[in-house]
């Protein structure tokens, strides 16, 4: 285990994985600057302002992706430190709620403020998910066959975190992070039919809850018939395909995109694909799928070639949580899903989904050293 | 463990080849599809109207003018609650609350609570003080001499587009040219772009100056109201021209309505009656027949006539006077309107010759007045003309004409023989004042000679004169000349002329000291009751008017011109 070549090894990140994390983060910075230049013109009376901002959350997010993939990942495979991760996780989304603490946003309250930093609470929430099922599902891989000993524990505790971000309310991310929790339990080796039986009895409760909140159910039928109506909540869609049908194959050119003035809404958050799409072109979001699927592919792949299974479960988690949201968010700036407020992985504006991200892909790269590929 | 992972990569994979699709098809199969789909959406045009030209009279008083008023209107997306906000509204703006409701509870994002709302509604909806309620600038257009001139000026829309009158007439040159942008709007209807600079130059509208003076007009159609009143009448109409050039002074039409009112109540009283009302004219043809007959040498206008002691059997009918004369001479048929001397007299000439006879004074086709709505007049082919039809027309009745087709002839009578196309409009003028269109008096054709005009003018004062069927619209110091004209009107129940529905016409003018006729005036009173004759009940008020309007005509007495008049009538 200790040889010199296993010591090498160990300092050892994988060089695709590393370099296409880096080429996200430069198109993300490059694209931010871009789509923010205008609103943060109308917001800020400045067009650095934003710009600024995203600066200084990529060094927050680089000290910290630096030194966490240094770190011996299994350091993180111990029970208290895991549970107070969770702990403070669940906590703070309870903050959420509490005046003083919480801060909305429109109406949604997300927001948590200590000290001179605020934070979305349900990015805390993803990293201490990410640990606790790791650790969780390392330890009982065995018996995960099991509903009640193997999956139901581990779902519950999912289910917590889903429901509290589901009333800030963030369904786009309850939802994700409870469709995530069910890949990483199938992937960790649930039955197939505990699989369809928890698909069977969710699917409703989700339809349910898609129905009866008006503007969910709004974006829903515009996701049908955008065109239909066209002045309302299928506004965003079109936008979002006009932008993308103004880029054609080799784009306006960066910089150069009109959509992003005002046309779009959320150009630097949800809708930065469509900014890319409309200055890039095609090769600029062709280059983006490609990059996401060498990422996911290539972490997928450390995941399988480590050889303890909390590296395993960290690595395979962390890149279907980041991989799903960047499907979720690419899809519904395409109009192929309907529209949800889930961030662009490296891409959207926003400190804690950046520095969220930037940690994951850290933890990644960390079990890399330790794999064999 | 591992094959799920397998599973797990391909999945993601095939996800992000989905969205490659996509991209291939937005970006690259179809992106113009979706461009011009989307710009089909979005693009508006909008219309930043131009102010509607306004219409004076000739002397430069305002007649129809628009005015900046407040429209108001609501974005029921934005309203909390709509019922709530219907209800105060609808009390405040004394409206229907369910029909309010019901719009405030749709989804659109624009409807229109009240348009040109007065003031004190605007403050009423302000002071409640909801959400989503937006106020607007319109224009509407304000009458300032309101049921007086109604009937000619017409109306707008609450657009502002003409729909009657000369407001209808002149539309496009009231209107201006309005300039209109392509514009994008964004989820909530604002404009967020727009697409190039205005097409052109806005450019408000064309200002119209009347012929009509608005104090003669307003005493036209008060007079015109009190006798139509006071002989309980249907209605009536009023027309004063200049006959020497066609220029018409006032044209009232009783009954009117007020245009400041948005109601389409009363639609008969739209109507421009002078204009579009047909009318036999009975007896005051008889005069326009003698001219031409006295013109082209068909009789002498000393040459006498027995009128048969007011009974006459004419081919199985009888035609009677309502008094009964003996020998005529011509002038005296006149003067005293015998039907008989009237049918004696054009005994010999041919139906085509008297068709073409009233075709020559424009009696039978439209007078090309610049007014919309002129009927062709009711002139049936004299070819079907029978004996007795070609005698009922030679006292003017079986045949039907328009007040303007009447005043029209009478100014060529009277004026020197000249048949003057009347007009209303004086001229046109751009926003900046510049003359844009004038309009001159036209001759249409001459149709007697002079000479035959100055006797016809002599005979028609002898009408006027002490004795004459119209002695009532005589005035003391002016030389009043004119004829009337009392038809019966056809039953619509029998299909036979009534006995009792007559419409009593004058139709007259004034000679001052200038010895030229100043003014001529046609009154018409349709179904007076109790009394029914022309001289009882349009007379007086063509003196009335006359006499009222003599100061802003600036009418000089002339005892001299008088007393040629009554020369005349002693011949």
């Amino acid at each position: 285990m200790h040889s010199n070549d296993q010591v090498a090894r160990e300092m050892d990140f994988d060089f695709i994985f590393l370099m296409t994390t880096l080429a996200l983060l430069a198109m993300g910075t490059i694209m931010i600057f871009s789509a923010s230049y205008f609103l943060s013109k109308e917001l800020f009376s400045s067009p650095f302002v934003m710009m600024k901002k995203h600066l200084f959350h990529l060094v927050i997010g680089t000290v910290l992706m630096a030194g966490i993939m240094r770190m011996d990942y299994r350091r993180f495979n111990a029970r208290p430190f895991v549970l107070l991760v969770l702990a403070s996780a669940i906590i703070a989304l309870v903050l959420c709620f509490v005046p003083g603490v919480g801060l909305s946003g429109g109406h949604a309250k997300r927001w948590v403020r200590i000290a001179a930093f605020s934070f979305q609470a349900s990015e805390l929430v993803k990293i201490a998910l990410i640990f606790y099922l790791s650790s969780y599902l390392a330890k009982k891989s065995k018996r995960i066959d099991d509903f009640t000993y193997g999956v139901l524990p581990a779902l519950l505790i999912v289910c917590v975190c889903a429901l509290l971000i589901f009333i800030e309310p963030d369904f786009g991310t309850a939802a994700t992070i409870a469709v995530w929790a069910l890949g990483i339990l199938f992937i960790a080796g649930m039955q197939w039919k505990h699989l369809f039986f928890i698909c069977l009895a969710g699917l409703p409760v989700g339809v349910l809850m898609m129905i009866l909140e008006p503007y969910r159910r709004a974006r829903l039928f515009a996701f049908i018939d955008p065109w239909k109506d066209m002045q309302g909540i299928g506004y965003q869609i079109i936008q979002s395909m006009v932008a993308l049908a103004n880029g054609g194959f080799l784009g306006s050119g960066l910089g150069e995109g009109t959509q992003k003035m005002f046309f779009l809404p959320a150009p630097h958050t949800d809708f930065i694909l469509s900014v890319l799409g409309e200055e890039l072109g095609f090769i600029g979001v062709a280059l983006v799928i490609i990059l996401f699927g060498v990422w996911i592919w290539r972490g997928l792949s450390i995941a399988l070639n480590t050889n303890d299974s909390f590296g395993f479960f960290l690595a395979a988690s962390s890149i279907c949580l980041i991989g799903l949201q960047a499907i979720i968010n690419m899809g519904v700036a395409m109009s192929v899903f309907p529209t949800t407020g889930i961030a662009l992985p490296f891409f959207s504006y926003g400190g804690s989904t950046l520095v969220t991200t930037m940690a994951i892909s850290g933890l990644v790269l960390s079990v890399s050293r330790r794999a064999r590929l | 463990m591992a094959g799920r992972v397998k599973i797990a990569q391909i999945f993601f994979i095939a996800l992000l080849a989905l969205i490659g699709i996509r991209a291939v098809d937005l970006q690259l199969v179809r992106p113009d599809t979706i461009i011009s789909q989307a710009h089909k959406r979005f693009d508006h045009t909008i219309q930043l109207s131009s102010q509607r030209g306004s219409i004076y009279d000739h002397s430069g008083q305002p007649l129809a003018i628009s005015l900046e008023v407040k429209s108001i209107a609501a974005n029921p997306r934005l309203i909390d609650k709509p019922s709530g906000a219907a209800s105060k509204i609808a009390r405040a703006l004394h409206m229907d609350q369910n029909a309010l409701k019901k719009r405030l509870q749709s989804d659109k994002y624009f409807v229109w609570i009240k348009r040109q709302a007065n003031p004190d509604e605007v403050a009423a909806v302000k002071a409640l003080n909801i959400k989503g309620i937006g106020y607007y600038n319109e224009a509407k257009r304000f009458y300032p001499e309101s049921e007086s001139l109604a009937n000619i000026l017409g109306i707008v829309g609450v657009d502002g587009q003409g729909l009657e009158g000369i407001e209808l007439l002149f539309d496009h040159a009231l209107k201006g040219k309005p300039r209109h942008i392509e514009v994008q709007k964004d989820g909530l209807g604002r404009i967020i772009y727009a697409r190039g600079l205005p097409s052109d130059e806005k450019k408000d509208g064309n200002t119209i100056w009347l012929t009509i003076d608005r104090r003669m007009q307003y005493i036209a159609s008060s007079k015109l109201e009190k006798a139509v009143r006071d002989n309980k009448a249907k209605s009536g109409f009023v027309i004063i021209t200049n006959p020497l050039t066609g220029e018409i002074y006032a044209m009232a039409s009783y009954p009117s309505f007020n245009p400041n009112i948005g109601s389409y109540k009363h639609l008969d009283g739209h109507k421009n009656r002078g204009v579009v009302d047909v009318f036999e004219p009975g007896s005051v043809i008889k005069p326009i027949f003698v001219s031409w007959g006295v013109d082209n040498s068909v009789f002498k206008i000393s040459q006498s006539i027995f009128c048969e002691n007011g009974n006459f059997s004419y081919h199985r009918t009888t035609i009677r006077d309502h008094e009964g004369y003996g020998w005529l001479p011509v002038r005296d048929i006149v003067k005293y309107s015998s039907n008989i001397g009237m049918v004696k007299l054009l005994d010999p000439v041919h139906a085509d010759v008297m068709y073409s006879c009233l075709k020559e004074f424009g009696l039978v086709g439209p007078t090309g007045l610049d007014f919309p709505g002129e009927p062709a007049a009711l002139v049936r082919n004299p070819q079907k003309w029978t004996s007795v039809d070609k005698a009922n027309v030679s006292f003017g009745q079986g045949f039907a004409v328009t007040g303007i087709q009447l005043i029209t002839a009478f100014n060529a009578l009277i004026n020197g023989g000249m048949l003057l196309k009347p007009y209303l409009v004086e001229h046109t003028a751009d926003a900046s004042g510049k003359e844009t269109q004038s309009f001159r008096p036209t001759i249409i054709r001459k149709v007697i000679s002079e000479h035959t005009s100055d006797e016809i003018v002599g005979i028609l004062t002898s009408v006027c004169a002490k004795g004459g069927t119209a002695e009532a619209a005589n005035i003391n110091n002016y030389q009043v000349f004119g004829k009337t004209g009392t038809s019966q009107k056809i039953d619509p129940l029998t299909g036979t002329y009534s006995r009792k529905d007559c419409i009593a016409t004058f139709i007259g003018g004034v000679i001052d000291a200038s010895g030229k006729p100043r003014l001529s005036m046609i009154v018409n009173i349709d179904e007076p009751h109790p009394y029914h004759f022309a001289s009882i009940v349009a007379c007086p008020v063509f003196k009335d008017i006359v006499q009222s309007c003599a100061s802003i005509m600036d009418l000089k007495p002339s005892i001299t011109v008088a007393r040629k008049g009554a020369q005349d009538e002693g011949i």
